[in-house]
């Protein structure tokens, strides 16, 4: 699990261009969205491209995004559970 | 109209109305962008999801607000022209190759040119009147017309206006003038223009 | 000088049929145009229903008389038909075309052509096709087509691409520039934009179900709409269908894809509109939404309609539940239904409507109806807060 939230750290960072960001910054239990990071709605969207390609899970709304992608360790408990 | 202010970036260097203010020994448009913004400590995240044009349009737009009073206008008082030949032709492209795949969303955004009016919007809280064409090359009688018709039909009393063109890391060219409807400096004409242009 | 703008001819292809009538009929029956894909080659063919113009590029060359091997995009066979369409019914003379002005919106261009390249290095005929690609070059292609030699221009604003089109061209005739102008827009369906729109999720399924409290998200369609404008002193008896007498548009500076929730940048395009067409909000008898059947737009627009409107909320619906999002063609197509409904003095229902949101008292009408129509508000809002309203008046 310790490894799989690294590596989703390291894929967030990628995939949504946080530059200015360290995977060490980022807690694994802090809301990824509204304050914290900065996320917004197109981000969200680019993380659902993020499960299909690297990980094959298809999220197909966004009220269900929104859950699974509350923070890294929701999305790597996600990954674990339909992998 | 007056010019308050001028922003140039090509090839690597960025100048503004009285010369270069910053260059980088590397020309390819991210790098030396990324460089100029962690340097100035801008500090707005959303600029790493720009694409490269509208990281174009952004950072030369920092450079004309540089100085300038925005607390002394409305937002609808701030109003946009701009032009350029390429459109999102490089963000076509990259979204394109990755519809063969996935159809990215951040790339598919920015396939609409005025996107880079709409990130200088936001950034600026400008809500005034604004207008993007498609020219072959920078058309100083296009923009002047334009930005007038701007100032007699709209409650705009200042304008960005200019020519953001991005083919690819090493061609791109930004050129905008701060304008404003009043004042005796620096005349917003073609002479002028095509002066600042130049250097 | 300030001269009204009379609209003397419009026309239109949609999912609902090639032409007026055909499109009348279907509103006037609430039968919609929306179903599953025909023509479009995509690999998304059976995940998502269209508002799809019923015919082949084949079968649109044919009615034309443009011969089938001549590489013509989709989105300019569109604007082919409904431009002859409106040029028709307002019974324009060749002289009459030769001055009179063009101004076409468009996202596609010929897009639609040029994306189905799939190897540059065999493609024969390369040049032909990319040289259509422009959203320029439909619009000049059109103008050819018509007759039209005036001064021609294109918009490409995203969804408020025709309205923005009618709104210049109202101006020009205002300002009196010009004494006569076709305007809207047109747009193909394309893989480009079918997969760019469903990466951003907004699309739906099933059905779009405009302002319902279930609505998941817009369906795609394609289409044409032109109507021609004359200054009002030049117009032929028994031609005039009616006045362009308002018209704005705003940027609300919020989002790339997203209004604002308070529907900011709405609220100041239908003010402004107003202002422009000198009426009170109680005096509009009803709004073509914009009302694309996606979460953010329909409450947005809901709140904004609440904000101009207050008490008097004048009947509404969105007419997307037919077409689809016709994208940069909507506010063209929507500028002929809004004509329709002053000239035949009607109301067209809003399908797919059961439930308002929670926080809005408001509903679109859900059934056609014949009533005294007066004054109707058409909103287009586009990608990156284009915000632009139209309104159409009865002689």
């Amino acid at each position: 699990m310790d490894e799989l939230i690294q590596e989703l750290k390291e894929k967030i960072i990628a995939q949504l261009n946080l530059e200015d960001i360290e995977p060490d910054e980022i807690d694994a239990t802090q809301p990824l969205f509204g304050d914290g990071l900065g996320l917004d709605s197109i981000d969200a969207l680019e993380l659902i491209v993020l499960m299909e390609r690297d990980y094959n899970i298809k999220i197909s709304d966004a009220a269900e995004g929104r859950k699974v992608f509350s923070t890294v360790k929701t999305m790597a408990e996600y990954i674990k559970a339909n992998s | 109209m007056e010019i308050i202010n001028y922003c140039s970036i090509q090839k690597g260097e960025i100048a503004n109305a009285n010369g270069i203010i910053y260059s980088f020994e590397d020309s390819k448009l991210n790098s030396f962008l990324k460089s100029y913004y962690k340097q100035k400590k801008i500090l707005y995240p959303k600029f790493y999801k720009m694409d490269a044009q509208c990281k174009l349009a952004f950072i030369a737009s920092e450079v004309l607000f540089e100085n300038f009073n925005r607390e002394d206008y409305n937002d609808e008082e701030i109003a946009m022209v701009f032009s350029n030949s390429e459109s999102t032709l490089a963000t076509d492209m990259e979204y394109w190759e990755s519809a063969q795949s996935i159809a990215s969303p951040a790339l598919f955004v920015y396939t609409l040119p005025n996107i880079m009016m709409g990130e200088i919007a936001i950034r600026n809280k400008i809500k005034g009147e604004n207008l993007f064409f498609i020219a072959e090359d920078f058309d100083s009688d296009l923009l002047l017309q334009q930005t007038e018709l701007v100032f007699l039909y709209s409650p705009a009393k200042v304008a960005v206006v200019g020519w953001v063109n991005y083919e690819n890391e090493e061609k791109y060219q930004a050129r905008l003038f701060l304008v404003s409807k009043t004042g005796d400096g620096k005349l917003f004409n073609k002479m002028n223009i095509e002066k600042l242009n130049k250097e | 000088m300030s001269r009204r703008v009379v609209i003397t001819g419009i026309g239109v292809v949609s999912a609902l049929g090639l032409g007026v009538d055909e499109n009348n009929c279907a509103l006037q029956k609430g039968r919609t145009g929306i179903s599953s894909v025909q023509h479009l080659n995509t690999r998304l063919r059976d995940e998502f229903v269209l508002g799809e113009v019923k015919f082949s590029n084949e079968r649109l060359k044919e009615l034309l008389n443009i011969a089938p091997h001549k590489k013509v995009s989709r989105t300019s066979l569109l604007a082919f038909h409904a431009g002859k369409e409106a040029v028709e019914m307002a019974g324009l003379k060749a002289d009459e075309l030769k001055s009179c002005a063009f101004i076409s919106g468009t996202t596609v261009g010929g897009m639609d052509l040029t994306e189905q390249i799939t190897d540059f290095y065999s493609e024969k005929d390369l040049a032909e096709i990319l040289a259509l690609h422009s959203c320029g070059d439909s619009t000049e292609k059109t103008a050819a087509f018509l007759g039209a030699g005036g001064f021609t221009t294109t918009y490409s604003t995203a969804c408020s691409s025709a309205a923005n089109a009618i709104m210049l061209g109202g101006r020009l005739i205002k300002s009196g520039r010009v004494d006569r102008v076709i305007a809207g827009g047109t747009d193909a369906l394309s893989c480009f934009t079918l997969n760019g729109f469903n990466s951003l999720m907004i699309l739906d399924r099933n059905h779009c179900r405009p302002f319902d409290i279930s609505r998941a998200g817009l369906n795609l369609g394609e289409g044409a709409g032109f109507i021609v404008m004359e200054a009002e002193n030049v117009v032929k008896p028994g031609k005039a269908l009616a006045y362009l007498s308002g018209y704005a548009n705003s940027n609300d500076a919020h989002h790339q894809t997203a209004s604002s929730s308070e529907g900011i940048g709405a609220t100041f395009s239908m003010q402004k509109a107003l202002a422009v067409a000198g009426i009170k909000p109680n005096e509009v008898t009803y709004i073509n939404a914009h009302g694309t059947g996606t979460p953010n737009n329909d409450s947005s627009e809901a709140k904004a309609i609440a904000t101009v409107f207050g008490k008097n909320i004048p009947e509404y619906s969105s007419t997307k539940s037919f077409t689809g999002h016709t994208l940069g063609a909507c506010g063209g197509v929507e500028a002929a239904f809004s004509i329709l409904s002053i000239h035949n003095q009607e109301l067209y229902a809003g399908l797919n409507f059961s439930q308002a949101d929670d926080d809005i008292e408001s509903k679109p009408i859900v059934e056609y109806k014949k009533v005294k129509v007066n004054h109707v508000l058409s909103n287009s809002f586009g990608f990156g807060g284009n915000n632009s309203t139209l309104i159409f008046s009865k002689i």
